[in-house]
C-alpha cells in the first residue's frame, strides 16, 4: 500500500518538475471552487464468494465541496492542491452465504457464519487534501490526477442481517433461525480508520466562461477499518465517483 | 430514468457482474430424515448439542409402539453435496435397534465434518424413577463457556428426560460460570437433606436478549426438549413439552425455596421496564396430554394460554409469590374433570399420552416478565444480577394404577 503512495507522490511531482520548464503568459495561480455528490461504495474487492447477490444498492445523497489552488508551470501543466469536506456512504441490501460475522457486546461475542440477508449502512465525513498533477487539453478540458489524504470527522458502518440463520462459531456449530422480525444488528463505526488515502483522477468541462462540470474517480488504497479489526473478515476499500460543477474564480 | 436512479441501476449492474462463483457448501447435517413407510416419529431435533460422552452429536428417532423396528425403512438427507459415511456394517445388518450407530458426514468442501449418534428406538418404555432428585448433570460445551444439563440416573442407566433453555442463553454469552445460567445444579449440601438440588434463576440476557427482544431468561426446567434454532426466532418454539407416559399422573409433590427478585420489569420491544409494587411468583405445571399423528409436543405458544388446548386432557399447577427460605413442601392433583376427556385405555398402554412437568422462577417467563436484582459487576458497572430464584428438589410424580 505504502508503495503504491509514494510511487504516485513522486509521478505528480516529477511531472510537475519537467513542465515547470516551459514558460507561459497564462495566470500562474488559478482557484475554482466544486460542489457535487459522491457516488460508490465501500466494498471488498474482488467481492467475495460469500456475498451471493446485491439485492439492492443505494449511493445515497453524498454532498462534497472543496476549493482548489493550482500553481500552472506551462500553459498546459500546473500542480494543485486544496482543500474538500465529503461525505463517502452507501446502503446495501445483500443476500450472503456462509459470511463470518460476530456481533459484540462489552465483553459477550456471538459469531459464526451466516447464511441470508445482510443489511450495510456506511456513512463517513471526510476532509480531504487532493494533491494532483494538471493538464490542459484545448481550451475546455482539463484533466487531473494524483493523490488524495482524508481525515474522517464522522463515521458510521452499522447493519443488521435477517430472514436466514447463523451457524455459530463454525458451520457445525448451533443452528440459530432468524425469521420474520427477528434480527441481529451491528455496528462498526468505531473501528473505521481515521486516517485515509488513495489516489484520484478525473477531468473538468468548462462549458461557459469560468462554469464547467466535473468527474472525479477517487480510489482508497487503505483498508476502511482498523488493522486488527477483524470482524469484517474482507479488507473494504471505499472506491467513489465525485460528479458536480465547477467554477473558476 | 432521473440521473440518480440511472446511477443506482448502472452501479447494481456493475456489482452484478463482479458476484464470484458460488463456494461449496461448508455445513454437514443431517437435515431431514424421512420414513417411506408412513410412520410418523415423534419430533426429531436435528440440531441437538453435542454429547462430549459419546464425542457426536444425537440424533433421537422414537418410532410409536407397534411398529417393527427391524424393518424400519429411514431415510436420511444431508446438507446439499455433503457425504454421509457409516461406521461399522451401518444400519443394514443392525439387529438390535436399541444400540447406537454412528454415522459421519462430511460437507461438500470436505473441509467439515459431524459424527452423528444414531438412537432408533420406541419410546422409553420405563417409568419416571420414583424421585426426581436432580443429583445428575451433564456439562455442555458452548462456545467457550460451559452449561449444566440434568438427567436422571435410574439403576446405572441414564435417562435424558431434563431439558432447559440454557442453550439459548449461551449465545447471549452471559453465562461466564455454570451457576451463572437460568439452570444449573447446586453445590453438595444446599439441597434437601444435604443433597444437591436445582436451581432456577430468572437471569438478564445483556445487550443480546436486548438485541433479540428477548431481555431476560426465567430459570426453568421441564420434561422434554429444548431445540435451540429457533431461540432468536419464535423463542417459544424452542420448548417441546413432554415424554411419554403410560400411566395416568396423579399427583404431583416436590420441595422447594423461593426468593422472588428484587425489582420487576416487563419488557418494551427488548427494552426492561420496571414496575413498581409488582412481586413475581415461581410456577409448576403439570399437564397430561395425548399425542396424534400432528401434535408429538406442547409448546411455548400453548403454555402461555394456560395450556388451554384439545390435545389436553388434564392440568395441574401450583405457584406462589411468597419468599420460602426454608424448604418446603408443595403438592398438588391434577384436574381431569374440567376437560372431561375420556382417557383411552389402549392408547395409553401404546404410549400416545405424554406428560410435560414444567418448573420456572417467574411465571411470566414466556413473555419475558420477572424480577431481576440491582448490583455492580466486577468492574464496577451497574448491571443487572439474577433475580427470582427458584430452588426445587426431591419432586415426586404419583400415576394412578391402571
Amino acid at each position: 500500500m505504502k508503495k503504491y503512495f509514494v510511487a504516485a507522490l513522486l509521478a505528480v511531482l516529477s511531472i510537475a518538475a519537467v513542465e515547470a520548464q516551459e514558460k507561459s503568459a497564462l495566470p500562474v495561480w488559478t482557484f475554482d471552487a466544486k460542489a457535487g455528490f459522491n457516488f460508490g461504495g465501500t466494498s471488498p474487492l474482488p467481492i467475495p464468494a460469500e456475498i451471493r447477490e446485491i439485492r439492492s444498492f443505494d449511493p445515497g445523497m453524498q454532498l462534497t465541496l472543496a476549493l482548489n489552488a493550482t500553481r500552472w508551470f506551462t500553459a498546459k501543466w500546473g500542480l494543485g492542491a486544496g482543500v474538500k469536506f465529503e461525505n463517502k456512504g452507501m446502503e446495501t441490501d445483500a443476500r450472503v452465504k456462509n459470511y463470518y460475522m460476530e456481533v459484540v457486546d462489552g465483553d459477550a461475542k456471538m459469531s459464526g457464519n451466516w447464511t441470508g440477508l445482510d443489511y450495510t449502512s456506511c456513512q463517513q465525513q471526510f476532509f480531504t487534501v487532493p494533491i494532483v498533477s494538471r493538464w490542459r487539453v484545448g481550451s475546455r478540458f482539463d484533466f487531473n490526477a494524483g493523490i488524495q489524504l482524508s481525515l474522517q470527522i464522522k463515521g458510521d458502518f452499522s447493519g443488521y442481517v435477517s430472514e436466514g440463520y447463523l451457524r455459530e462459531g463454525d458451520p457445525t456449530g448451533n443452528k440459530i433461525v432468524f425469521a420474520g422480525n427477528s434480527t441481529a444488528t451491528y455496528s462498526f463505526g468505531e473501528h473505521l480508520n481515521k486516517f485515509m488515502f488513495g489516489l484520484q483522477g478525473g477531468l473538468n468541462y468548462r462549458i461557459w466562461r469560468g462554469f464547467g462540470v466535473f468527474g472525479d474517480l477517487s480510489w482508497g488504497l487503505r483498508d476502511a477499518f482498523e488493522k486488527d479489526f477483524d470482524t469484517v473478515a474482507f479488507a473494504m476499500y471505499p472506491i467513489y465517483f465525485n460528479l458536480g460543477v465547477s467554477y473558476a474564480l | 430514468m432521473n440521473v440518480k436512479s440511472f446511477i443506482v441501476s448502472l452501479s447494481c449492474a456493475m456489482l452484478v457482474g463482479c458476484i464470484a462463483e458460488e463456494a461449496q457448501n461448508t455445513e454437514c447435517d443431517i437435515v431431514e430424515v424421512t420414513f417411506p413407510q408412513g410412520v410418523k416419529p415423534d419430533a426429531i431435533n436435528y440440531f441437538a448439542p453435542i454429547d462430549t460422552t459419546l464425542n457426536a452429536y444425537p440424533l433421537k428417532i422414537v418410532v410409536p409402539n407397534g411398529w417393527d423396528l427391524k424393518t424400519l425403512v429411514i431415510v436420511y438427507k444431508v446438507t446439499h453435496g455433503a457425504v454421509m459415511t457409516w461406521e461399522g456394517s451401518g444400519p443394514e445388518n443392525l439387529v438390535d435397534y436399541n444400540d447406537t450407530i454412528f454415522a459421519t458426514v462430511t460437507s461438500q468442501d470436505r473441509n467439515w465434518q459431524k459424527r452423528y449418534a444414531i438412537m432408533v428406538s420406541h419410546p422409553s418404555k420405563r417409568s419416571l424413577p420414583p424421585m426426581l432428585s436432580f443429583e445428575d448433570c451433564s456439562i455442555i460445551p458452548s462456545g467457550n463457556n460451559l452449561y449444566q444439563q440434568f438427567y436422571e440416573n435410574v439403576e446405572g442407566e441414564r435417562m435424558d428426560i431434563w431439558a432447559s433453555g440454557n442453550a439459548g442463553f449461551a449465545m447471549t454469552g452471559q453465562g461466564k460460570t455454570l451457576d451463572s445460567y437460568p439452570t444449573y445444579q447446586s453445590e453438595e449440601g444446599e439441597g434437601i437433606n444435604g443433597s444437591r438440588c436445582a436451581v432456577l434463576q430468572t437471569c438478564s440476557t445483556g445487550g443480546f436478549g436486548k438485541m433479540g427482544k428477548k431481555p431476560m431468561a426465567a430459570g426453568n426446567m421441564f420434561l422434554g426438549v429444548f431445540d435451540v434454532t429457533q431461540a432468536m426466532n419464535d423463542a417459544l418454539l424452542t420448548t417441546h413439552f413432554g415424554i411419554t407416559t403410560y400411566q395416568k399422573p396423579k399427583t404431583v409433590k416436590g420441595w422447594f425455596k423461593y426468593k422472588p427478585g428484587e425489582t420487576f420489569f416487563r419488557n418494551d420491544n427488548g427494552n426492561l421496564v420496571e414496575v413498581p409494587g409488582r412481586v413475581d411468583s415461581c410456577t409448576v405445571h403439570c399437564v397430561f396430554f395425548k399425542t396424534d399423528d400432528e401434535l408429538k409436543y406442547l409448546d411455548g405458544h400453548q403454555a402461555g394460554d394456560g395450556y388451554v388446548d384439545s390435545h389436553v386432557v388434564a392440568h395441574g399447577m401450583f405457584g406462589t409469590a411468597d419468599t420460602v427460605e426454608e424448604w418446603t413442601e408443595f403438592s398438588f392433583d391434577l384436574d381431569y374433570e374440567s376437560y372431561g376427556a375420556e382417557i383411552n385405555a389402549i392408547d395409553l398402554k401404546n404410549g400416545i399420552y405424554k406428560m410435560a412437568l414444567v418448573f420456572s422462577s417467574s411465571k411470566y417467563g414466556d413473555i419475558y416478565e420477572g424480577a431481576l436484582n440491582r448490583g455492580v459487576n466486577d468492574k464496577g458497572k451497574e448491571t443487572f444480577l439474577p433475580g427470582s430464584t427458584f430452588m426445587v428438589d426431591d419432586v415426586e410424580v404419583i400415576f394412578n394404577e391402571q
